[in-house]
């Protein structure tokens, strides 16, 4: 090929020596000469150039064949991990929560048993007390490891006044260990504080909850129910979500799922938050975080969220 | 409290069926756990009651009894039987052949050479209890030849209500039914022999007992413990037959309550308990000495109980004494020295109130929990304790004979419970409950409850019946009508416009985000207990940490100082499990004890552990193990969330827990913020896991806020690159070369790589070489050959100033 083209278009090329000559013809002839040479020129220019091109795509093509390689083999990198169910649980919670406006407040684990159990309106010795399997910690200044998150409603309300709006998720500790229970588990607690807060705001409240958690206009139910803190108290039931309500296994045929305690709180625990309970009224929640996780994803042993087994934890 | 289906209907006409009583009941506040039928399926025809007319030993079978048994056709049935007490006068449930049981289905059969045509049951084999080694003994005047399942009315069903603390007013049939009652407007059927006695409304003690009192004895009471027992009613029976049986309804009934049953009187009492809710006791009147004192136990004051356990006492426990002794521990459990036995003529019952404060925990301290305890603590009706004396002295005479001695009573008004006194408008109702009722509705919720509603010039006095020692406030009130009422009923509210509290500023980061890096650098989120144990705690962190008064296992008794042990467990374990590769996070608090802060000081760490090859197995690369700089690159991944990883300093450290050649410290400024590391191959060891595991842990406080990312304008002139090796000494650490460079350099040194480091055959020993690109840029104009030239000048003066460096060539 680029002895063809040096032997045309070269310094010394044929074509090269024929335009030399134009400048030596007659003015006549200088002009249909120079244009027929010219287009001879170009011609040969074209045809190298296609035969190049074609030259350069069967180099190509035979390149391609040779780096072919088989795309179906596994990618390679780092691959990702999973959160833990509980935290997936959590989040999702908190961001519904997070769009009914609510705050989110910490508090200790290790609490005081004013905290814990008298600013919630539960004496020493008072039979709700016997339900919470309190772990203590310190012989002198006895603490104990909280039994629920409903403390920080109380430290909550020490630091802010009406309106409030706010949840609390965490970790809470009964000495309590079998098929059911766990020493330890997650509760997500919500408090809202305000003038004319009444239990239909309650409802309103936990019903959209329960029915953007489950992501189904599900069925819901409130039963009195009791609760030191508030009053009146009513535990929330929610169709069974593995048998629509028609009863099975997990519901115990009832058709029912008991997911969480609420109620009105009680006007001696507003005193204790150093709000006025002639002026506001509030509502307060505390939901299970391990119970909805079972629901939600099917999870039929709670041990399972405590046991770390990467074969679970896999899955979520 | 298990409900007898019957037994209720008998106290409450409603036309309501089983299932919609127990929904109305649940949904009333009274939830209704497992409905069951008092007894498995049993033959109707083929299950009837028999008497033994003749018992005689098998004649070659010894322990067994051929008995002929009447059950009331023409001919005897022959029967053999292995239970001892099947003699002659006994009555008892006969299967005859076909007769399918729960557990055998009976047919004619050859036993030892006599045929036998059916069975005489046992409890047991009827499905009533769960093993009984005799027949089941009928009372003497039972129907021969009727259907057991009728005459024990066995197609009735029983149901648990788990019943809240604050509901013991219904703790007894009676109080169930005075609910369902309130629930469903049904009318309350008071039985005529308690309705003379005037049970309902607080006026039970007046109206006249039908007894004579036939029998003179009568014990002083003293109360010298009034605030805590304010009332004692008692009364001594004599002559009564302790072998009188418990009349066969009695006891289904107990059994159906979850009760067994003992003798005549014991059941008598239960059965009261049972119906009135009033917790009774009976002593041997011949073992009292005297009279009944009510008091504080004396300091270390011993009384040895029914079920044979000895207390010891102090002056916060309260005793029935006689004169010389305490004999019962009072509204828990009487004493072995009264106790009734099958000897006793005399008997001495006591029907007391005690206030419920300081029958608070009281059983719980002795480890024992009992049916009068569960009462009292949580408050019986005080004006019932005539009532039920009555009751229980009629039906123990009805059954024992007996005289009964007039009712004494020692009362101390003074600490008897008061009416209380509501001051309720109804404008709470809408105000709490977000619906508005008519008056009359709130009005009649009320009554139909037993309160006495009075108009006052603005709303209401409402008093509560005695019964009621839970309802002392308004906002009780609004929940007793808006349970009538129905809390389904109340419609709910949704927030119309949602005023935004929670607030979501830029610069914070989010725990979600942190955990969310770590998971996709291939760590999964682990959940560990917060509770560790003692001795790893000590290991790895130096010192035992808080302890738990009461721990649930022996490797929980410590608040972990670090995520570090739970996470190495779980690391192990997952290495049992067959997974080779290993990497897990968990973030939570962390408990560190300290006195400024009452007990302790909670920190929210994060922490990782990483064990196993670096990679998932794959093709095409070389399998490698997880190292240091594998960890240090997560770490510093993770600081770079808040842009803290040009500020974090990562200095050799010896961490008890970690290799202490390959272990960092890492701080921020003065503040140390974690550590990074190697675990200890001795621990390692000793926690038992095959490969090394790398560990991290930060305080979750350097990952909270992120900087605002601030533009700064781009440099339009070409950068300038240059590569730079030197030797320095094997010890000399990187970090301390790198900040040497820049601080050598001025800001047209805009990046610094170290991309090779090299010791080994073609430099001097003991040393190394760090290859660094550099970078320079300037932002106006573009950079000339000198000016760069000056800076590597001077950065290979200060790297030899400093570190004995030399140009690598």
């Amino acid at each position: 090929m680029e002895a063809l083209r040096v032997q045309y278009l070269g310094k010394k090329g044929e074509i090269t020596a024929q335009l030399k000559l134009i400048g030596g013809l007659p003015a006549g002839q200088r002009k249909p000469f120079g244009g027929e040479v010219n287009r001879v020129k170009g011609e040969i220019q074209r045809q190298l150039e296609r035969r190049y091109q074609q030259l350069d795509e069967a180099t190509i093509h035979a390149r391609l064949q040779h780096e072919r390689i088989d795309v179906t083999q596994p990618g390679r990198g780092q691959s990702a991990a999973a959160l833990h169910p509980i935290s997936r649980t959590l989040q999702r919670m908190q961001a519904i929560f997070d769009r009914l406006g609510f705050d989110v407040a910490d508090g200790p684990e290790i609490e005081d048993e004013y905290h814990n159990f008298e600013a919630l309106n539960i004496p020493a010795a008072h039979p709700a007390r016997a339900m919470h399997d309190t772990f203590y910690i310190g012989k002198q200044k006895r603490r104990l490891l909280r039994t629920h998150t409903s403390p920080v409603q109380i430290r909550y309300m020490h630091r802010h006044q009406p309106p409030l709006k706010v949840i609390a998720p965490g970790r809470v500790y009964r000495c309590d260990s079998d098929l059911t229970h766990t020493p330890m588990f997650h509760q997500l607690e919500g408090l809202a504080v305000d003038r004319d807060i009444t239990f239909a705001d309650l409802k309103g409240i936990l019903i959209y909850f329960v029915q953007e958690f489950f992501e189904s206009d599900l069925g819901v139910r409130f039963r009195p129910s009791y609760f030191p803190f508030t009053e009146p108290s009513a535990e929330m039931d929610i169709a069974c979500v593995f048998c629509d309500g028609r009863g099975c296994r997990v519901c115990k045929q009832t058709g029912w799922l008991e997911v969480l305690g609420s109620g009105m709180v009680h006007p001696e625990v507003l005193r204790h938050g150093r709000i006025k309970p002639k002026k506001f009224s509030g509502y307060a929640f505390g939901l299970g975080v391990e119970r909805l996780a079972m629901l939600r994803y099917g999870v039929n042993d709670l041990r399972l969220f405590f046991d770390n087994d990467l074969a679970f934890l896999k899955q979520f | 409290m298990r409900v007898s289906h019957a037994w209720l209907r008998e106290w409450v006409a409603t036309p309501m069926d089983i299932r919609a009583l127990t929904e109305r009941l649940t949904l009333g506040g009274l939830e209704v756990g497992v409905v069951e039928t008092a007894a498995p399926p049993l033959p109707d025809k083929r299950l009837i009651i028999g008497e033994i007319i003749g018992s005689e030993p098998h004649p070659t079978a010894p322990h067994l009894r051929v008995c002929k048994v009447d059950i009331g056709r023409r001919a005897p049935l022959t029967i053999v039987c292995g239970a001892a007490n099947a003699v002659a006068g006994v009555k008892a449930p006969v299967a005859t052949a076909g007769a399918k049981l729960p557990t055998v289905k009976v047919q004619a059969k050859n036993i030892h050479g006599l045929q036998s045509v059916g069975m005489l049951c046992s409890a047991a084999e009827l499905g009533l209890e769960e093993n009984s080694d005799a027949i089941m003994q009928l009372q003497p005047d039972a129907p021969l030849g009727r259907s057991v399942r009728q005459y024990l009315n066995l197609s009735d069903s029983v149901f648990e209500i788990e019943l809240t603390p604050n509901r013991g007013d219904c703790l007894s049939i009676l109080g169930i039914a005075r609910e369902v009652s309130a629930l469903t407007g049904a009318k309350l059927k008071i039985p005529a022999q308690l309705a003379k006695g005037g049970e309902t409304k607080g006026k039970e003690n007046k109206g006249k007992e039908k007894i004579r009192a036939r029998c003179a004895t009568s014990l002083p009471i003293t109360l010298q413990a009034p605030a805590a027992c304010p009332r004692y009613v008692g009364r001594a029976i004599c002559n009564l037959d302790m072998a009188a049986p418990t009349p066969d309804w009695m006891k289904e009934r107990l059994r159906r309550s979850g009760l067994r049953s003992l003798n005549i009187v014991v059941d008598v009492t239960n059965y009261v308990m049972l119906e009135l809710g009033q917790p009774m006791h009976a002593f041997d009147l011949e073992k009292l000495a005297g009279g009944i004192v009510v008091r504080q136990a004396k300091k270390n004051e011993r009384l040895q109980l029914l079920d044979e356990r000895t207390v010891k006492l102090t002056n916060r426990h309260l005793v029935i004494a006689d004169q010389r002794r305490a004999v019962a521990l009072a509204g828990i459990m009487g004493g072995k020295n009264s106790a009734i036995s099958g000897t006793t003529r005399h008997i001495y019952f006591e029907s007391a109130f005690f206030s419920v404060a300081p029958m608070l925990g009281k059983a719980r301290e002795f480890g024992m929990h009992t049916d009068a305890s569960h009462r009292f603590e949580r408050g019986v009706n005080p004006q019932l304790q005539v009532a039920a004396m009555r009751r229980a002295t009629q039906l123990l005479m009805a059954f024992a004979g007996g005289a009964a001695a007039p009712i004494s009573e020692a009362r101390a008004p003074k600490f008897m419970p008061g009416a209380v006194k509501i001051s309720f408008h109804q404008s709470e109702i809408p105000r709490l409950l977000g619906v508005s009722l008519p008056a009359t509705t709130v009005r009649a919720s009320l009554e139909r409850l037993g309160m006495r509603v009075t108009p006052r010039k603005t709303g209401w006095q409402v008093t509560p019946p005695s019964w009621r020692s839970d309802v002392t406030a308004a906002h009780d009130l609004v929940e007793e009508v808006g349970r009538l009422y129905g809390f389904n009923r109340i419609a709910a509210r949704l927030p119309s416009a949602t005023a935004r509290v929670g607030k979501h500023p830029e610069k914070r980061i989010e725990v979600a985000q942190v955990k969310q890096k770590l998971v996709e650098r291939g760590y999964f989120e682990a959940l560990t207990y917060s509770f560790v144990d003692a001795e790893l705690q000590q290991i790895l962190v130096g010192s035992r940490g808080l302890e738990l008064n009461n721990p649930i296992a022996d490797n929980m008794t410590v608040m972990r100082q670090s995520l570090w042990i739970g996470l190495l467990q779980a690391v192990r374990k997952n290495c049992n499990r067959q997974h080779e590769r290993v990497r897990l996070f968990e973030e939570g608090k962390v408990f560190l004890p300290s006195r400024a802060n009452g007990v302790c000081k909670e920190v929210s760490r994060l922490g990782g552990a990483a064990s196993g090859a670096v990679l998932p197995r794959q093709w095409g690369s070389r399998a490698r193990a997880v190292d240091f700089f594998d960890i240090k690159g997560d770490v510093v991944e993770l600081l770079a969330l808040s842009s803290a990883d040009s500020r974090a300093e990562f200095q050799p450290f010896a961490h008890p827990a970690l290799h202490p050649g390959r272990s960092a410290r890492i701080k921020m400024g003065k503040a140390t913020v974690g550590y990074v590391g190697q675990l200890h191959p001795s621990h390692q060891k000793r926690v038992d896991i095959e490969a090394p595991v790398y560990l991290f842990e930060l305080d979750m406080s350097v990952l909270a806020n992120a900087r605002l990312p601030n533009f700064a304008e781009i440099s339009r002139y070409p950068a300038m690159r240059r590569d730079l090796a030197v030797v320095v000494d094997a010890e000399v650490a990187a970090q301390d070369v790198m900040a040497a460079v820049r601080t050598a350099a001025d800001r047209l040194l805009t990046k610094v790589e170290l991309f090779d480091i090299y010791a080994g055959e073609r430099i001097e020993k003991n040393r190394k070489s760090f290859a660094f690109g550099l970078t320079f840029q300037a932002d106006s104009g573009n950079l000339t050959a000198g000016e760069v030239d000056l800076r590597i000048n001077r950065i290979i003066n200060e790297l030899q100033r400093q570190f004995n460096a030399k140009l690598r060539v």
